[in-house]
């Protein structure tokens, strides 16, 4: 059970003055259970990426497999395909339309055609997921402030039961108890099984949470590994638009100083191992 | 399910050609007095010539003829609509009977033709958008619209509705296709069943479009207050328009032809 893809290029307005590369010669796999962040500049193809997981885009060069199902614009199983992979938008309170969050969040499984009972129940526990309780159902979702908006549209796509989820800039705009808590609800979906791709350009995020980090940059892979790999790459290699968090380039210059302390990006196990030292 | 194309009426395509780099004032006045050459003409020997005019632009602006002809995609549906309707509704002798359904060849005639016009409209019109900036544009409207100043016309304010509201023609054709996107990631199917039920799968994608536009158009209010805009009063410009002698020689002939060609399609090929 997993996302494959390799070689993949995706060029915009193909043969015209506007034509630009997206993506170029990306191989990567995501399994259930996985938390993989695509970091990169603005421009770098992260939000390109996270529409062709969820067949909306197409590769032009390359093939995408979800769950061996292969991506195609022809394919009988591209439904399918949009139900196993949930795709948060950036903004995605931009999206909500319905009367009652009740039938915002319903809107996914009715889709799929799912039994009313049924969609009832997956209602309650995407909302209790979120952190909503019954008292929203019968709400508008247009009388919300910013950040349960955002829950509710994360609810509408958690009613799917999506086997992956893919989070487009999920935290911009929320602020940093918001950010907590999201992060929380993520790290909670893929304890119960999902798997978790971020798409994000806070490098910061990337590697507090991720298992695997991909780094694209104008739309080629610069990197794709743990966390460590990635802050071995860009300890090499400067990319556009993405610095490393403090507390890795203060890690960093410790050990060049001589200094026998991890470079790592948790400040916890950073000042842990100077505390040792000191008492030492 | 196909989604909207970017490249679309009211995108501007920047280019070094003589198109691009004339007036806008001589644009705007030659692609009105082309637009109402099409709408003179009745013989097909003259569509033909028109469409040569055409390509003539095309080559002249540098831009590839995919590109402009792919602006008329988005309405494609309202050219051939038009022409159905001419098909359906025009009286005279009856080509073909289908119960009250009546085919002439008047209708058939009037439908290619009013479809033809409507497209050369639509081509010369993104031609126009296509080779002139925005602000172009907007100045070429005012200064156009200026002479009627003084009785009370509001020249630069209509310059600037009209440049706002082609400026967000592609805004607001990606915001739709992010919508429609999102609202596909949720298993919406809005290509599917009858007319009733694709338009009723419409609404999650028009509320939202809605709400994003009139916050849009608030935002955008305040960013013009806050730039402290108070219309076009004392208002100078950074790069003043220049008519130049080829503005003077494009005008001409494209009057010359307009005239010649209705000239010929009246008394020669009638």
């Amino acid at each position: 059970m997993s996302i494959e893809i390799h070689n993949l290029k995706h060029v915009y307005h193909p043969g015209t003055p506007l034509e630009t590369i997206a993506l170029q010669g990306i191989d990567l796999s995501i399994h259930m259970k996985q938390w993989l962040t695509v970091v990169g500049h603005t421009g770098s193809g992260k939000s390109t990426l996270a529409q062709h997981l969820n067949a909306l885009l197409f590769c032009q060069e390359g093939t995408i497999k979800v769950d061996s199902i292969s991506l195609d614009p022809r394919s009988k199983q591209l439904r399918t395909v949009r139900q196993k992979v949930g795709l948060v938008f950036q903004y995605p309170e931009q999206q909500l339309f319905a009367e009652t969050i009740y039938d915002e969040v319903a809107f996914a499984p009715r889709n799929w055609g799912v039994d009313p009972d049924t969609v009832a129940e997956r209602v309650e526990n995407a909302l209790v997921r979120v952190g909503l309780n019954s008292s929203f159902y019968q709400r508008s979702p247009f009388h919300l402030s910013g950040g349960e908006k955002r829950r509710v549209a994360i609810a509408s796509v958690l009613s799917a039961n999506p086997d992956y989820l893919v989070l487009d800039e999920p935290t911009a705009g929320l602020d940093a108890s918001g950010r907590k808590d999201l992060m929380g609800l993520l790290a909670g979906l893929r304890e119960d099984g999902l798997g978790i791709v971020l798409i994000t350009h806070d490098l910061e995020l990337a590697l507090a949470c991720s298992e695997k980090i991909l780094v694209l940059e104008h739309g080629r892979q610069l990197t794709y590994g743990t966390p460590e790999n990635v802050i071995d790459s860009l300890l090499k290699r400067h990319v556009y638009g993405l610095l490393l968090p403090e507390v890795v380039q203060m890690s960093h210059e410790l050990f060049l100083k001589g200094l026998d302390v991890p470079i790592t990006g948790d400040e916890f196990l950073l000042a842990q191992v100077l505390i040792e030292k000191v008492r030492k | 399910m196909k989604f909207l194309d970017h490249l679309t009426f009211g995108q501007y395509i920047p280019a070094d050609s003589f198109v691009h780099n004339a007036d806008p004032r001589g644009k705007i006045l030659g692609t009105i007095i082309l637009l109402t050459g099409v709408f003179l003409v009745k013989h097909p020997s003259a569509f033909c010539i028109w469409a040569l005019f055409l390509l003539g632009v095309i080559l002249m602006s540098r831009l590839s003829i995919r590109l402009v002809m792919g602006s008329a995609k988005p309405v494609m549906i309202l050219v051939l609509f038009t022409a159905f309707i001419h098909f359906l509704f025009t009286g005279g002798e009856p080509l073909f009977k289908l119960g009250f359904v009546k085919i002439t060849y008047e209708g058939l005639r009037m439908g290619v033709y009013m479809g033809l016009r409507l497209l050369f409209l639509v081509l010369f019109a993104s031609i126009l958008t296509l080779t002139t900036s925005p602000m172009e544009l907007a100045d070429g409207l005012e200064s156009l619209f200026s002479p009627l100043k003084p009785f009370g016309f509001p020249a630069h304010e209509l310059a600037m509705m009209m440049t706002i509201a082609l400026r967000f023609i592609p805004t607001l054709l990606d915001e739709t296709d992010r919508i429609m996107k999102a609202q596909l990631a949720r298993g919406a199917d809005l290509d599917k069943g009858n007319i009733w039920n694709r338009l009723k799968a419409f609404i999650p994608v028009l509320i939202p479009l809605f709400v994003i536009v009139f916050q849009r158009a608030e935002d955008l209010a305040i960013a013009m207050e806050a730039r402290c805009y108070k219309g076009g009063k004392g208002r100078t410009r950074m790069h003043p328009l220049a008519w130049k002698y080829k503005d003077t020689i494009g005008l001409v002939i494209t009057i010359s032809a307009v005239a010649l060609l209705s000239f010929l399609d009246r008394r020669l090929w009638l």
